[in-house]
């Protein structure tokens, strides 16, 4: 049986998942979310590990199924949804993010500016309703320094993964 | 001679100090001047790229500039990194960046044409919760299997 997964992490935890049942579910590459939608509901790879807000109206519809969420508590999109933890697997890292960044020399007064307003918008009420937690989307909103630590830590635990999965580099 | 360095000294400091007042006034007091470029790493459409413009949009009645989305997509999340890391830094140019262009790309790709010194962070947005979904039609064995799987899993 075949699966498209957004990234290289979700696909590590294929291959794990593989290793302790001993399946046999097969990566097939895909470009999106869209494509990886078609995907599922053709039938051509029918198993899906992508941002949930992609699937989120066929879950509610019966056309698809929600099997487990990579998130520290249960989605509201999802509500019957158990966590990786819930099912045991608690470390699988495939939880993806987008950040705000500038290019390197950007004037430090208005990378603060920047962080201010933004944080004003992330912040509202309405805005992360309608934009974030309706969409499947977790805010986070912290500090430069907060995520120039986070970034680093994140880049070690890759490594480490990168490493362990065997990949050399292309 | 010692007086006379130390008036050298002085005024090479004002000078400095001149120097960053204007830059700062400059930049803080009248920006944004202009439209705010945003970069992203992901083509047009999709969640990143909606969530972007609703960010935008709610940013352009604070800044009276609109934020311009400028999708990058495509090479491994390479081309994305790339124009942000080329970008004029003055500003102008915000990146909404993804995970792998910020993270992972150095560990995957022998030669990137970037660095993690290449970005300057301000803020992680979100978390894109991921979820593993299948079709209940194709798969009803595997989904059997999974909440079999489930059930002895909670019991353990």
């Amino acid at each position: 049986m075949t699966y498209s997964a957004a990234g290289i992490f979700q696909r590590g935890f294929f291959d794990r998942f593989n290793q302790r049942h001993g399946t046999d579910l097969v990566n097939v590459p895909f470009k999106g979310g869209g494509e990886s939608l078609t995907g599922v509901l053709s039938g051509f790879t029918p198993i899906a590990f992508i941002g949930g807000a992609n699937f989120a109206p066929y879950v509610r519809e019966g056309k698809m199924v929600a099997l487990a969420v990579d998130a520290d508590e249960r989605s509201p999109l999802f509500p019957d949804t158990p966590t990786f933890a819930e099912i045991g697997y608690p470390d699988t890292l495939s939880r993806s993010y987008l950040s705000l960044v500038a290019p390197a020399g950007t004037p430090q007064d208005i990378v603060a500016r920047v962080h201010r307003e933004v944080s004003a918008v992330m912040n509202d009420k309405d805005f992360r309703k309608r934009n974030l937690t309706d969409r499947g989307l977790a805010p986070i909103v912290d500090s430069p320094e907060q995520f120039s630590r986070f970034l680093e830590k994140d880049r070690m635990a890759i490594r480490a993964v990168v490493q362990e999965a065997g990949i050399d580099p292309r | 001679m010692k007086a006379n360095s130390g008036c050298v000294t002085a005024l090479i400091f004002l000078v400095a100090a001149g120097v960053s007042a204007i830059g700062s006034s400059a930049s803080a007091q009248t920006y944004p001047a202009r439209p705010i470029k945003a970069i992203t790493d992901v083509g047009p459409g999709g969640t990143y790229d909606i969530f972007v413009r609703a960010l935008g949009e709610a940013l352009q009645p604070r800044w009276g500039q609109p934020l311009v989305v400028e999708p990058r997509p495509g090479g491994n999340f390479i081309i994305g990194g790339r124009a942000c890391a080329e970008a004029t830094p003055d500003g102008y140019t915000l990146c909404v960046l993804s995970r792998q262009t910020l993270a992972a790309n150095e560990f995957l790709y022998k030669k990137i044409p970037y660095t993690p010194g290449s970005f300057i962070p301000i803020m992680n947005l979100l978390y894109n919760t991921q979820v593993i979904s299948p079709t209940r039609r194709s798969t009803s064995g595997l989904w059997t299997n999974w909440q079999r799987w489930q059930k002895r899993n909670r019991k353990r």
